[in-house]
């Protein structure tokens, strides 16, 4: 490897990085299985007369979009 | 007057005025390639969005989403997973797309990977990539076309001729304006789709059950399999989920309809906003699809065609006028994909066949004629394609859905600068192999293990890119610094 190629882009280089990273990763992840088939999959729940499962995931949603303007904010 | 002179009149006048945008379109465009296919890489934020969310969302997304959620029920919320990562894609890679295109000149997505991998048959490969993956959506989106229409005015105007003039008017518009042309229509038709499947999906909850409130009570009374995993019929299992998520963000962006409009946008910040916000867009759009397929499995069952639960519904209950406003959405859905897949081709076709292999020192005039020509040769093919149904066909379309998917390794490649680079039969040899796996996990043993068939075949693939490229020889010091070099400087401001 020439020592003058740029640094890995696969890892963030500032904390705004990290903390965009790994908040997006670690929520999106509550988006997946097996979160979703056995936390979230609840039908006996309802949250303002809407079943648990879609609102949650709608929480979800909405917080990853806020990473990503958080993310747009701080300029990384 | 009968709905459905309403309904067809008012499809009418939409066409009509995506017309007259590609003719205004048309005089305010320049005699170049870069003007004619990339829009002088000048769009904007607002133009850029809802030419993005307008062409990921395809008739599927107003009419197959609503279908989804009537047979499989509450499941397919998980849509909103695949839009909010193709904001995430479209942040961390837009800006290095945009950025390599701008100071090298690239205009496809195989001008990005030949130049980095310098190798004509990683282009050779991933122009037939591009074009063999979309070309088959021109049929798909088109026949969706053929049925609104059809739909729309009582089976007086035949699917056949339905098809056909919807082609002819979309090819009509692009010849006339180019991209320039694509987005401006794409600007109606982002807006008109979105307030359409809001409006009606509103207006049918309260007139079939008092309220989407009361809508939900009334499903979780009458329906509630719907309202668990993995649906009535045990669709959404976890690694369907999981390779929906991956091949319907990373496999829809890496197609040459989406990657080309990295390539337009007029700074790299701009592409930063639309990854930041394209997923409220695309996300909510799954709400009111959700109200009608939900609502219309209870209203409405039994449906032979799920998929049509939509226009059922509004020829049923909505009035004549609302029925023509919304599916005219729906064609505006249709419509703003389409084009954008018959641009796509076009580019291809004439940027990484035509100019690079058979004529490549002719005049930019040259070029954009050709283009157009390229343009009238997909309209027939994609009309012939429409009105028949071969059985090779319904196999490809199958695939096509995770044959982009299959570029990105190669794509991650270039974009991403790493301690070791891919080499180009690295990449050859995982695009090849991902495709023979995708024929095997998609055709002959779908998804073994309850795993997608795309996800399998980008797992070999990246093992098999990875494996190889260790022991082959990787691009010359001079391009890896040139391409990577840029890259740094975009995002991390200076070339270390």
């Amino acid at each position: 490897m020439s020592p003058q190629r740029p640094a890995s882009h696969f890892i963030p280089r500032t904390a705004v990085g990290w903390t965009a990273t790994i908040s997006f990763l670690g929520i999106f992840l509550l988006a997946m299985p097996p979160i979703t088939h056995l936390f979230l999959d609840r039908p006996e729940d309802w949250f303002a007369g809407v079943p648990f499962f879609f609102v949650s995931l709608l929480l979800i949603y909405t917080v990853l979009i806020g990473v990503l303007v958080y993310t747009l904010k701080k300029g990384v | 007057m009968e709905p459905w002179v309403v309904s067809t009149g008012l499809i009418f006048v939409y066409l009509l005025a995506t017309i007259v945008l590609g003719i205004v379109a048309n005089r305010s465009m320049g005699n170049d390639m870069e003007d004619f296919l990339l829009y002088g890489r000048k769009a904007g934020f607002v133009v850029l969005y809802l030419t993005v969310v307008a062409t990921f969302h395809s008739a599927f997304a107003f009419l197959g989403s609503g279908g989804f959620f009537y047979t499989h029920g509450v499941g397919f919320w998980m849509a909103g997973t695949w839009t909010v990562l193709v904001g995430a894609i479209t942040y961390v890679l837009g800006p290095r797309i945009w950025a390599v295109g701008k100071a090298f000149g690239y205009i496809t997505p195989a001008d990005m990977l030949a130049d980095f991998y310098e190798s004509e048959a990683v282009r050779v490969v991933v122009a037939i990539v591009s074009v063999v993956f979309t070309i088959l959506y021109i049929q798909v989106q088109a026949q969706g076309l053929g049925y609104i229409i059809n739909i729309a005015s009582g089976d007086r105007i035949s699917f056949e001729l339905g098809t056909l003039i919807l082609l002819v008017v979309a090819a009509t518009y692009l010849m006339a304006g180019g991209l320039r042309a694509v987005y401006w229509t794409d600007v109606i038709q982002g807006i008109w789709m979105y307030i359409a499947v809001w409006v009606g999906a509103i207006y049918l909850s309260y007139e079939l059950f008092g309220g989407p409130l009361q809508l939900w009570a009334e499903v979780r009374e009458s329906r509630p399999d719907l309202l668990t995993l993995p649906g009535p019929r045990g669709f959404f299992t976890p690694g369907m989920w999981i390779g929906m998520t991956i091949t319907l963000s990373f496999g829809i962006v890496f197609q040459p309809h989406m990657m080309i409009r990295y390539y337009t946008a007029v700074d790299s910040k701009t592409l930063k906003i639309l990854g930041a916000t394209t997923p409220i867009y695309l996300m909510t759009l799954y709400i009111p699809a959700a109200l009608v397929g939900l609502g219309g499995a209870v209203a409405m069952p039994g449906l032979e065609i799920p998929d049509r639960i939509f226009p059922e519904l509004l020829f049923a209950h909505a009035p004549p006028i609302m029925t023509g406003v919304i599916l005219a959405g729906a064609t505006a859905a249709a419509m703003s994909t389409l084009d954008s897949i018959l641009h796509a081709n076009m580019s291809v076709l004439t940027r990484d066949v035509y100019q690079r292999y058979i004529a490549p020192e002719k005049s930019q005039q040259h070029y954009v004629w050709v283009g157009r020509g390229i343009v009238g040769a997909l309209l027939v093919v994609g009309y012939f394609l429409s009105v028949r149904t071969f059985d090779a066909l319904v196999v490809l379309v199958t695939l096509s859905g995770s044959g982009a998917l299959q570029l990105m390794p190669a794509i991650l490649g270039v974009c991403f600068p790493g301690r070791r680079t891919l080499t180009r039969l690295g990449v050859l040899a995982g695009i090849i192999a991902g495709m023979v796996t995708l024929y095997v996990t998609l055709v002959l043993a779908p998804h073994p293990l309850g795993l997608h068939g795309g996800v399998w075949a980008l797992i070999i693939n990246s093992v098999l890119t990875v494996g190889v490229s260790y022991f082959t020889a990787a691009p010359s010091e001079e391009t890896i610094q040139r391409i990577h070099g840029e890259i740094e400087r975009e995002v991390y401001g200076s070339a270390s």
